[in-house]
């Protein structure tokens, strides 16, 4: 049996399955959420590519499924990236049990996971782009609510997500092309360019960042959170296999400094943009664009270290966007989703306010919360290949910090006049992933050492870029 | 005369039929015969099943939002006004002139004859106007379509894998099942969304 057959092909089938039985929500709830247990635990304990033994039986995973002469990868340095994925999965769907979410979400969410997971296995890597925008598109009907009646968000996300496919095959093939004789600048530039916007499109890398705010404003907050955690971290590892199979793109062109560039201009807006905010909503998309940046700043460095730290900083980020998602539905008391969260929601403190708190804390990289670690050597690497860029960094991370007391504030205000809801957020069993969540970003924080081993581990994968 | 011409003529004229048009059925029309056109051309670098694939899928694309769109009611063809036609005219122009723009620096780095190059850029391009013009989600998916095919008609001369057509085969599907579906969404009565 081959390891795509149980995490990419199980799950789709799986999501297929689910997808007749998406009205009965506990049920599809229960199965989704088993299954990705299921395949976390997998991932966490066998060993990819050996034989093994159960009793009288032989198994034997093998790495590679050949498609039409194609080939679905997943070898043993892919195992912390699996347990990542399906983690994020159980994460998202034991939380949304009790919400009034598209019945599409449970069956769609699964079978995106899986396509992400199948677009990181693929190769060769231009074979990712239309298994992202299949994830793309069939992501749409769950990001929809019963009355929705403004597709203006979704449309541009649509957009977006579709005109990167062209790029990144035109850009990918004629990168293909050209692999064997790399002196040919003048073919490298045009597509290296193409597939670099096309990566921004998918990253919602500045100018193509709106969706990433709209989003979460025009569609429920649950699904939107999701969905843009797994497209923006699954595209990240397409780009870090992209560069891996190109590993010499980088001796000809300048990547590192743009990336530095792009990365520390994400910085410097999401912490400028912080500051005026008024809708809570648009915490989440500032969030990623702030994580994000910083991520292109680790791979901007071009060394081992680089990647490691990019990867030893996913399990903050997805823990951290999980969190201020879930917080920010519980905040959302009102049917009408489309209506903006005021700051004023954050008082007084509940166990969803502080959540909220603790998760922009933590991706903002405050230390003793998850992200501080990576960032911390991200930052130092930064400091000794330029100056200038560290301190636009900086500037963005303070920024964004001083918008994180501006939300404390809002959160120690009294309310006047109006009875605040009850706390109810303990009462249900996805309300304790709230506590749970905030143990887990402290925890990481504390003991950063966890997230290194598996990160190392990891980076194997990216054997031309890891050396 | 070179049939790549009348290839490109047919392109253009087709797209820029479908953006100045403003009763949607007839525009699905033109989307519906830039596909057979496409058709046509792509059965010279690939095989005919594989052409034959894309004209299918095509169809059925258009044949998927003609229908939602024949059960929403409330669709009317818009009306725009005489500076809103010249505008659209203005830009389509441009994307016109912009595919003759370019120098003969692209075939370097891609083996596809210029003029099917000018005529993926003119489809691709004025696709994008016609998702950037539209309100309706139909009419911006369909947008999408025609830069897809755009796409297609370069792609097709350099990469004929099956598992690569039948991919993007379910992309264009995808998309025009997303765009039926919206457009279902946007005609349902207040009470029923």
């Amino acid at each position: 049996m081959s390891t795509a057959w149980l995490w990419i092909i199980l799950p789709l089938v799986s999501a297929f399955g689910l997808w007749f039985l998406r009205h009965h929500q506990r049920l599809s709830l229960g199965i989704s959420s088993g299954l990705c247990i299921f395949l976390t635990l997998a991932a966490a304990i066998l060993p990819l590519g050996n034989t093994l033994r159960l009793g009288g039986w032989t198994f034997e995973l093998a790495p590679a499924l050949t498609v039409l002469g194609r080939q679905l990868r997943l070898t043993d340095a892919d195992r912390p990236l699996l347990v990542l994925f399906y983690g994020l999965g159980t994460l998202w769907f034991l939380g949304s049990a009790r919400r009034h979410l598209s019945p599409f979400f449970v069956p769609h969410g699964l079978a995106a996971l899986a396509l992400m997971i199948a677009a990181f296995a693929v190769e060769p890597f231009i074979y990712s782009a239309p298994l992202i925008e299949l994830a793309v598109l069939i992501s749409i009907p769950a990001l929809i609510p019963p009355g929705q009646t403004s597709f203006r968000a979704i449309l541009r996300f649509i957009t977006l997500q579709t005109l990167a496919l062209p790029l990144l095959l035109t850009g990918g093939w004629m990168l293909g092309q050209i692999e064997g004789v790399p002196q040919q600048t003048e073919t490298v530039l045009p597509a290296v360019l193409m597939v670099g916007v096309g990566f921004a499109l998918w990253l919602a890398i500045f100018p193509f960042h709106t969706w990433v705010i709209m989003l979460p404003q025009d569609t429920p907050i649950f699904p939107s959170g999701f969905f843009l955690s797994l497209i923006s971290t699954a595209s990240f590892l397409v780009m870090l296999d992209f560069f891996n199979s190109f590993p010499w793109i980088r001796s000809i062109l300048p990547i590192g400094a743009g990336l530095q560039l792009v990365g520390w201009l994400m910085l410097l807006l999401a912490g400028l943009w912080s500051l005026f905010m008024t809708d809570l909503r648009r915490v989440l998309g500032l969030s990623l664009i702030f994580d994000t940046g910083f991520g292109l700043i680790a791979l901007s460095l071009g060394t081992p270290q680089g990647v490691t730290l990019f990867l030893e900083t996913l399990p903050a980020r997805i823990l951290g966007l999980f969190l201020i998602t879930h917080c920010l539905s519980y905040l959302q008391h009102t049917p009408n989703e489309a209506l903006p969260i005021s700051l004023h929601r954050l008082a007084p403190p509940t166990w969803a306010s502080i959540g909220v708190l603790t998760s922009y804390f933590s991706l903002g990289g405050l230390p003793l919360l998850a992200s501080f670690p990576a960032r911390q050597g991200i930052l130092f690497a930064l400091a000794q290949q330029s100056l200038p860029a560290l301190i636009s960094a900086l500037v963005g991370n303070l920024l964004f910090l001083l918008n994180g007391i501006r939300l404390f504030n809002y959160l120690m205000q009294p309310r006047d006049g109006t009875m605040a809801p009850p706390d109810e957020s303990l009462k249900t069993l996805d309300g304790w992933l709230i506590p749970l969540a905030i143990i887990g970003l402290i925890g990481l924080g504390l003991l950063p050492g966890v997230f290194l081993q598996p990160a190392l581990y990891a980076a194997q994968g990216f054997l031309n870029l890891a050396r | 005369m070179n049939l790549a011409w009348i290839h490109l003529a047919l392109f253009s004229l087709t797209a820029l039929f479908a953006l100045l048009e403003t009763d949607p059925r007839f525009r699905l029309v033109a989307i519906a015969i830039q596909y057979a056109v496409l058709f046509w051309v792509v059965s010279t670098s690939l095989s005919l099943g594989l052409a034959l694939v894309k004209l299918i899928v095509g169809w059925t694309a258009i044949a998927l939002l003609g229908a939602s769109l024949w059960n929403a009611s409330r669709i009317r063809p818009a009306s725009f006004s005489w500076s809103q036609q010249v505008f659209r005219l203005l830009s389509g122009g441009m994307i016109i002139g912009l595919s003759f723009s370019f120098s003969s620096s692209p075939s370097t780095w891609l083996p596809v004859e210029m003029l099917y190059l000018r005529s993926g850029i003119t489809l691709a391009g004025c696709g994008l106007l016609m998702n950037g013009f539209s309100r309706h989600p139909s009419m911006a998916i369909l947008g999408l379509l025609e830069v897809l095919s755009g796409f297609e008609l370069i792609y097709a001369f350099l990469v004929d894998s099956v598992l690569m057509t039948g991919m993007l085969a379910l992309v264009t599907l995808g998309l025009a099942g997303i765009g039926a579906y919206l457009t279902f969404l946007n005609s349902l009565p207040e009470g029923q969304r």
